[in-house]
């Protein structure tokens, strides 16, 4: 009812100054300050479908066994495929089906986290591995709480790729040009995508690798060495400055 | 289509702030959008009708206000409002250094 008249009709205005994603965030948050807790470092695997990212992860994960201990979160509209891929490995999985979904939310993540936790596979210093729902437009919205973004981009997809779709590539903190052992067969300008990357991301780590002969992987592990250690560095500072306080 | 997971929290942002102001019925949405939110406003607006059904925002007008980037010369150091990725210098034509633009906030509600 209008306070001035009593009437029904007079409308009002009511300010919010409200953030859409406000709620993704405090759960994205939150899963960071989980991680963070359990000195682990977690990367957001992004890219279109049959960019190779779940072959990259199943070669990751078997070249770095004994180095690092994975746990691997699947996003996909259906089935578990990825997940029994991943598990062939050894590493733990869980499987993320979001039905209609079109990408992977920070809540989802979360109950991922604490199915991994309760199984006893979030292990110490460990790295996660979040493989997005394989498309490039949704996901690049929505923070999952992870330590850094890899995108994914595989040269039979084109080197206008960052031009096309922004979004994805302008969040990127590592681009890897994947199936670079088709690089022969393909039109695909290398230095031009790394421009585009970098036009759109100055900041971007660019890598050219392919899973299948084992090129520009070791650049891939240096990257993620460094990333891990990094990931766990605001945990470190926050202690200490709990210590101090 | 994440437009529909965007309206669902819009709808959800603006039922319970109705809720706790007691109102009847929202009649109209103002929403700021940044350039780079990764938001189709036309896909939004759709997803919103359908989002806002059985809510107090149910019929409500979602009325989209962009909010630009802040485009940054590296060269001659000018500032330019931004509208888009691989904007360049009005007075130079150098690339522009962006921040900003990823606003996509509620910002008020007309009620009765």
């Amino acid at each position: 009812m209008c306070a001035t008249c009593g009437c029904d009709d007079h409308s009002r205005t009511i300010r919010l100054e409200e953030d859409v994603l406000a709620d993704n965030d405090r759960h994205a948050a939150h899963n960071r300050e989980m991680l963070a807790a359990r000195g682990l470092a977690a990367f957001n695997l992004l890219s279109s479908p049959g960019s190779g990212k779940t072959t990259l992860l199943v070669r990751t994960i078997d070249d770095l066994r004994g180095e690092a201990e994975f746990a691997v979160i699947e996003g996909d509209q259906q089935t578990d495929r990825d997940a029994e891929r991943i598990r062939a490995t050894g590493a733990p999985a869980v499987q993320i089906n979001t039905g209609k979904g079109c990408h992977l939310e920070a809540d989802m993540i979360h109950r991922a986290l604490h199915e991994l936790d309760d199984a006893g596979d979030l292990r110490r210093n460990g790295v996660l591995m979040i493989e997005n729902v394989g498309n490039l437009v949704c996901p690049a919205g929505f923070d999952l709480g992870e330590s850094a973004r890899v995108v994914v981009l595989s040269v039979t997809e084109g080197d206008d790729k960052p031009l096309k779709y922004p979004d994805m590539f302008r969040t990127a903190d590592l681009v890897l040009i994947s199936k670079a052992d088709l690089l022969a067969h393909v039109e695909f300008d290398v230095a031009a995508c790394m421009s585009h990357i970098h036009r759109l991301q100055p900041r971007a780590d660019v890598l050219t690798v392919s899973a299948k002969t084992g090129e520009g992987l070791r650049a891939w592990y240096g990257w993620l060495r460094g990333r891990s250690s990094a990931a766990l560095a605001p945990a470190t500072a926050a202690s200490n400055m709990a210590e101090s306080a | 289509m994440h437009e529909l997971s965007l309206a669902r929290r819009i709808a959800s942002i603006i039922d319970a702030k109705g809720k706790a102001e007691d109102v009847r019925s929202v009649r109209a949405v103002w929403l700021e959008v940044g350039p780079f939110s990764c938001v189709e406003p036309q896909a939004l607006r759709s997803a919103f009708a359908i989002a806002a059904e059985g809510t107090r925002a149910e019929g409500a007008v979602l009325e989209i206000e962009t909010q630009p980037a802040e485009g940054r010369c590296p060269d001659c150091a000018a500032r330019q409002a931004v509208l888009e990725y691989f904007a360049t210098c009005d007075r130079c034509g150098a690339a522009l250094d962006l921040s900003g633009g990823d606003a996509l906030r509620v910002a008020r509600m007309e009620v009765v």
